[in-house]
């Protein structure tokens, strides 16, 4: 199963070198980050402008500034020169992948558990007054732009605290200016509070898809042979349904899931936007928006790797679900 | 949806420049007392911008600032330190030899400076004299080697620093030496021979201080090129752990907030009363409100808008005013393109657009106090400020008269297109602005339903790099903002002259030149305003930009703390940082 | 344009045999059975009416900016207006067609392309379906915001609705051709594909003419899914300032606009939405009907 997993991990460099390449050609034709600064008033000196030219290597060419870059990552683990001259590439992902893995892990969680919750209850009472409503919801849920819930959830936070006149949701940032001062429960409290409304967003917008996914795989186990032969051996409802419905129905859940972490961490962009956190979203517009071409490429990185390696977990809990199926 | 405000350097006012002054002078036509630009506790910013919602303060409180922006480098000498969000962080650090009053005055810093004067014309010399118990945090005293290293950073003489990277040289690169006597305590700043600086004030101040002797420490030779190079590359990276002004960082959480406590070696008269002083980065400017609510910050000053003015105003408790910066927003020809060369076609495409009724649509649905700009150079409120561009007729949205000055030059319209005298019709012009700037989007579109009445249209197109865009005058129209100053000298004959580096649509004027650098050139400030005055109305005339308005500041502040006021300069509202406090009961 | 695609499809299919005539009839009665899909679909015909019809009806259109700003809704504005004094009501018309538009023409491009991929995939099998299926994975590795972002920076002076829509379209077809190549892989071992290929039917004949008609109830409703999740995409963009541009305008640009109105003028931020939430809502019911009408045990990898 090492093996397999060590193999997979190895087919994604060859993916990932591929995507790198892609996002650096079209990154460097979207414009160069010079050129803001001939807008400025009094000009920036021309030498200032060479200098930084030279420093982002932008006076070799495109194959040649890929290599090097692929070269000083591979041989020193460096991420390269930002446009931002004190901005370390490297120590940026990592304090931000941080800040969203825990946003994205804990909404991922949540979202399972709310997509198999509705999603069984869906299927063992199919048709009943309980399937509509979480269909309705599940399908509304799927419906709404993803900023368009966070905003209001922001609002609808702000209100609450208004009208209770305490702080209770916290709209802003990822954590409390003090926190380094805090003990360790202030702390968790502070990340925690700090994350609720985030996480009820990515988690709502999350779920649905899942939600519906889930009834139906539930919907195809019940109808399967072989549950129905439990049953008429006389197995309770209840032990049936956990023991060899739920989990055979968890399968496909377990893969859709991991192949969703891309998307999650798309709308995890949006997510850190309304709520102003600094993370691997608003690293990736802040580095579009500056043409910050390493910035780019090291923020596809970090999140190609994250996205493949959920891959293989996934693969991997396809296998510990189903005894059926063994990697070698 | 970001924006990135860089080019500190040139915002220097020297003299009074903002609306409300114009005001308070009596100058002032219109007088809109039912929609006021401030609210109760600003009232009075109006007519004593400098002292209004002053109090005394009472020990203890933290006061939360937000910064529209995070930033990386903390070395403000530097083209990617040059923000005004790091200059606002760092104001209660640095210590800086003149602060612009909101008053628009540049005052001397009375806490670390005994004087800075001009003592010789030629070669000119400026002589500042520091206070003797003025010190960093590690008690070293404040000296001469600091204001040494300022000036090897900005030069941009690579046999003083090897590869700095200054945001701009003026006033830098025309310095010859910088000497320190009197136990470092006097320091002489001599330029080059026959070249002078109008604005030297700029120097030292619309920049900072920072401690060489640290970047000795760190085995820096600050007498060799490369050694001052390292030492800018280390300030740049390293959080502060010093200050050499009333506050000191205590705590960064990157991207977050930068929090500041007192400076214990603190030498000023006032000594700070708040316990900490908060700045948070808040990017997305629908969180501002919402965080204003929440007291998730007590006080900002962000670009406004008419949410943030709303929002502002309806928060209980908390205390707005709207004042008037050194920013205009004008819409530019290009007289590259050979219609547009015509002179006849361009007055009348000024004439045909209503600035008023842009302004009403944009600005004015926040500020009450917002009116066309009549001056490429000056702003009301400036004793030098002369409106050059109403006598046209330009800006007025008068169509009939646009029509006339088309018809009288031989143009017809015919089926709703513009035709040259020549018999082609005019194609249709290309509009620019830059992408995500709602109020430039609306100014566009006004722009073009007006221009279809004399048979002009008019293609929107945003730009992504407003820099480029100009400086290879991709464009036929374009609208942006100049950073004004009272530098209008320098800025006059940047913009005016042919060929010069903000003249990017080419306009080319023989008598314009003539007066233009005559008036850069002069010693005599009333000389100088005449002659550029003169070459203005001629730029006027000829119809090669059209003045919008002066672009509004905001400032908004819980009520229960004081001496927090709007500053439009650079020096922005943290000028007095050290005075702000909770409200003495 | 899209109610034709899922009614008329079938029987447009240059393949017809008596078999599946009556199969899309069987399909078609099933789908009617849905109470919901087909109340969907009447409220998803008529936005399109709003859309497109709409402003040939309406006083004031898109480009109408004289009125006041900030106008609450009224009878002169139905909707209200923005602070430029747009007339919301012809905005959203106008919005509403481009962000049909672009979803759409996503639907079509991508199905089309990603269709014809992932049954090539699915068809030839081993070297050619690894090579096809490692171009696919490239790009579902890719996270989608990022390539949106760059991509449609890209475009210069702002993005067109049709060139968001090819954004988006690059985007959307590695997903589709996932499915399609499942559907193709257990089609391929059936006996109407033998009973082809020992006619002697050239390769391509037997995906376009057997492969894929037969895959047909996958391929329209993974349509119909990407048609919302397309809307929903052009909004995420549009808030992060990377979709269409003023003066035009899409249902994303004005909630965009409107988000810091949600307090002082929220029939600016509330009536966009609603108008996105109803097309995706009438969309995603549509395509849960037709999935149960083309197979009630279908079950579609949603991404």
């Amino acid at each position: 199963m090492i093996a397999y997993a060590v193999r997979r991990l190895l087919i994604g460099i060859p993916v990932l070198i591929a995507a790198s390449i892609f996002v650096f050609v079209i990154a460097s034709f979207s414009g160069n980050p010079i050129d803001d600064m001939e807008a400025r008033n009094p000009p920036v000196p021309l030498e200032t402008r060479q200098l930084e030219a030279k420093r982002l290597g932008l006076d070799k060419s495109l194959p040649e500034r890929y290599v090097n870059w692929l070269g000083n990552l591979v041989l020193h683990g460096d991420f390269g020169q930002s446009t931002e001259k004190s901005l370390h590439i490297g120590e940026q992902l990592g304090d931000r992948l941080w800040v969203t893995l825990r946003l994205v892990f804990v909404a991922m969680l949540l979202a399972v558990l709310l997509a198999v919750l509705s999603g069984v209850l869906s299927a063992v009472r199919q048709y009943s007054k309980v399937d509509y409503g979480f269909t309705f919801v599940g399908f509304l849920a799927l419906s709404i732009p993803s900023f368009w819930l966070a905003l209001l959830l922001k609002e609808a936070g702000v209100a609450y605290n208004q009208s209770t006149g305490s702080q209770v949701f916290y709209t802003l940032g990822d954590q409390d200016y003090n926190h380094d001062s805090f003990d360790t429960w202030g702390k968790i409290t502070d990340i925690a509070g700090h994350m609720v409304l985030p996480t009820i967003s990515l988690t709502l917008i999350t779920y649905a898809a899942w939600s519906r996914y889930q009834r139906s795989a539930m919907l195809e186990v019940l109808n399967s042979d072989y549950v129905r032969l439990a049953r008429s051996k006389g197995l309770r409802s209840r032990q049936v349904m956990i023991r060899h419905a739920l989990r055979t129905a968890l399968i496909p859940l377990a893969t859709i899931t991991a192949v969703d972490i891309g998307g999650i961490f798309g709308g995890a962009v949006i997510t850190e936007t309304v709520f102003n956190w600094s993370g691997m979203g608003t690293y990736l517009l802040d580095s579009v928006t500056r043409r910050d071409v390493n910035s780019l490429l090291g923020w596809l990185l970090v999140s190609g790797i994250v996205v493949i390696v959920f891959n293989v977990i996934a693969d991997l809990l396809y296998a510990v679900l189903d005894p059926r199926i063994r990697y070698e | 949806m970001r924006t990135r405000s860089k080019g500190l350097t040139s915002l220097i006012a020297v003299t009074a420049a903002s609306l409300l002054t114009l005001t308070a002078c009596g100058g002032g036509s219109d007088s809109n007392k039912e929609t006021p630009t401030s609210n109760a506790g600003y009232a009075d910013c109006e007519k004593s911008p400098n002292t209004c919602n002053s109090g005394n303060t009472k020990p203890g409180g933290e006061y939360i600032f937000g910064l529209e922006q995070s930033f990386t480098s903390w070395n403000i000498n530097t083209e990617e330190g040059n923000t005004l969000v790091a200059s606002q962080a760092l104001s209660g650090v640095l210590p800086q030899v003149f602060k612009s009053d909101p008053g628009g005055t540049l005052q001397l810093n009375t806490d670390l400076m005994v004087s800075a004067e001009l003592t010789n014309q030629n070669p000119q010399t400026v002589v500042y004299k520091i206070k003797s118990d003025a010190v960093w945090s590690d008690g070293t005293p404040i000296s001469a080697d600091d204001f040494i290293m300022g000036w090897k950073w900005n030069s941009g003489k690579k046999e003083l620093c090897t590869e700095c990277t200054p945001a701009s040289t003026s006033g830098w690169d025309i310095v010859k030496s910088v000497v320190g006597s009197d136990n470092g305590k006097t320091v002489t700043l001599t330029f080059e021979d026959g070249k002078t600086y109008a604005d030297w004030k700029g120097n030292y101040s619309t920049d900072g201080l920072y401690p060489s002797h640290l970047a000795t420490k760190q085995g820096f030779d600050l007498s060799k090129p490369e050694g001052v190079n390292s030492a800018s590359n280390w300030f740049s990276e390293t959080v502060p752990t010093w200050s050499g002004g009333p506050l000191i960082i205590d705590a960064f959480n990157k991207d977050q907030s930068l929090v500041l406590k007192k400076n214990d070696k603190w030498y000023g008269k006032v000594k700070p009363s708040l316990d900490k002083v908060i700045f948070k980065f808040i990017i997305d400017q629908g969180s501002v409100i919402p965080a204003l609510k929440n007291k998730e910050i007590t006080g900002m000053s962000p670009q406004p808008n008419a949410a943030l003015v709303n929002g502002a105003a309806e928060t209980p408790g908390v205390i707005y005013r709207i004042g008037h910066g050194y920013q205009w927003e004008h819409i530019d020809l290009n007289l590259k393109n050979k219609y547009l060369a015509d002179v006849a076609l361009r007055q009348a495409i000024f004439t045909a657009i209503n600035v008023k009724s842009v302004i009403d649509k944009t600005y004015g649905v926040f500020d009450k106090a917002a009116k066309p700009l009549g001056s490429h150079n000056f702003f009301p409120g400036d004793p030098n400020y002369k409106d050059v561009v109403s006598p046209t007729g330009q800006g007025s949205g008068d169509i009939e008269k646009a029509k006339k000055i088309l018809t009288d030059a031989g143009y017809k319209i015919e089926g709703g297109k513009l035709i040259t005298k020549a018999g082609e019709p005019v194609p249709a012009l290309r509009f620019r602005h830059t992408k995500g700037n709602q109020l430039r989007a609306t100014t566009a579109e006004l722009v073009q339903a007006a221009l279809k009445n004399i048979g002009v249209d008019i293609k929107i197109e945003v730009t992504e790099t407003l820099g480029k865009t100009l400086s290879t005058a991709d464009y036929d129209m374009i609208i942006f903002a100049w950073v004004g100053s009272p530098l209008y000298q320098g800025s006059a004959e940047q913009n005016w002259v042919t060929g010069n580096g903000g003249n990017y649509g080419n306009y080319s004027n023989a008598e314009v030149d003539k007066l233009t650098n005559e008036g850069a050139r002069s010693l005599d400030p009333k000389k100088a305003a005449d002659l550029i005055n003169q070459g203005n109305e001629i730029v006027a005339k000829e119809a090669y930009v059209l003045p919008i308005a002066q672009k509004p500041t905001l400032t908004f502040t819980y009520s229960d703390y004081v001496n927090i006021r709007d500053n439009a300069t650079q020096w922005s509202p943290t000028y007095n940082i050290q005075e702000w406090g909770q409200k003495a009961a | 344009m899209s109610s034709s695609l899922v009614t008329k499809a079938p029987e447009a299919s240059p393949v017809l045999t008596t078999r599946q005539r009556s199969q899309a009839e069987l399909v078609l009665r099933r789908f009617l059975r849905h109470k919901l899909a087909v109340g969907s679909l009447v409220l998803f015909l008529l936005i399109v009416l709003f859309a497109f019809v709409g402003p040939l009806l309406w006083k004031y259109d898109y480009s109408y900016i004289d009125g006041p700003s900030f106008s609450p809704p009224s009878a002169e504005y139905p909707l209200g207006t923005d602070q430029a004094g747009h007339d919301l009501l012809g905005q959203s018309m106008r919005g509403t067609q481009q962000s049909l538009k672009i979803s759409l023409l996503v639907a079509l491009i991508a199905t089309t392309f990603g269709a014809l991929w992932g049954a090539i995939a699915g068809f030839y099998r081993g070297w050619a379906d690894g090579l096809l299926m490692r171009v696919a994975d490239v790009v579902l590795t890719l996270p989608s915001i990022a390539i949106a972002v760059t991509l449609s920076v890209n475009i210069s002076g702002g993005a067109s609705w049709w060139g968001l829509a090819l954004v988006l379209s690059f985007l959307a077809w590695a997903g589709i051709s996932r499915v399609v190549r499942g559907v193709v892989l257990s089609l391929r071992e059936q006996e109407f594909v033998e009973a082809a290929k020992a006619m002697g039917a050239s390769d391509m004949r037997i995906i376009v003419r057997h492969l894929l008609p037969n895959a047909l109830g996958s391929i329209i409703v993974a349509a119909t899914v990407t048609i919302a999740t397309t809307i929903l995409a052009e909004t995420a963009l549009s808030f992060i300032g990377f979709g269409v541009q003023r003066p035009d305008t899409s249902l994303g640009l004005l909630i965009n606009d409107a988000k810091l109105s949600v307090q002082d003028q929220p029939w600016l931020f509330y009536f966009p939405g609603l108008f996105i939430i109803l097309i995706a809502l009438t969309v995603n019911f549509i395509g849960d009907g037709l999935r149960d009408a083309f197979d009630p045990r279908q079950t579609l990898v949603r991404r």
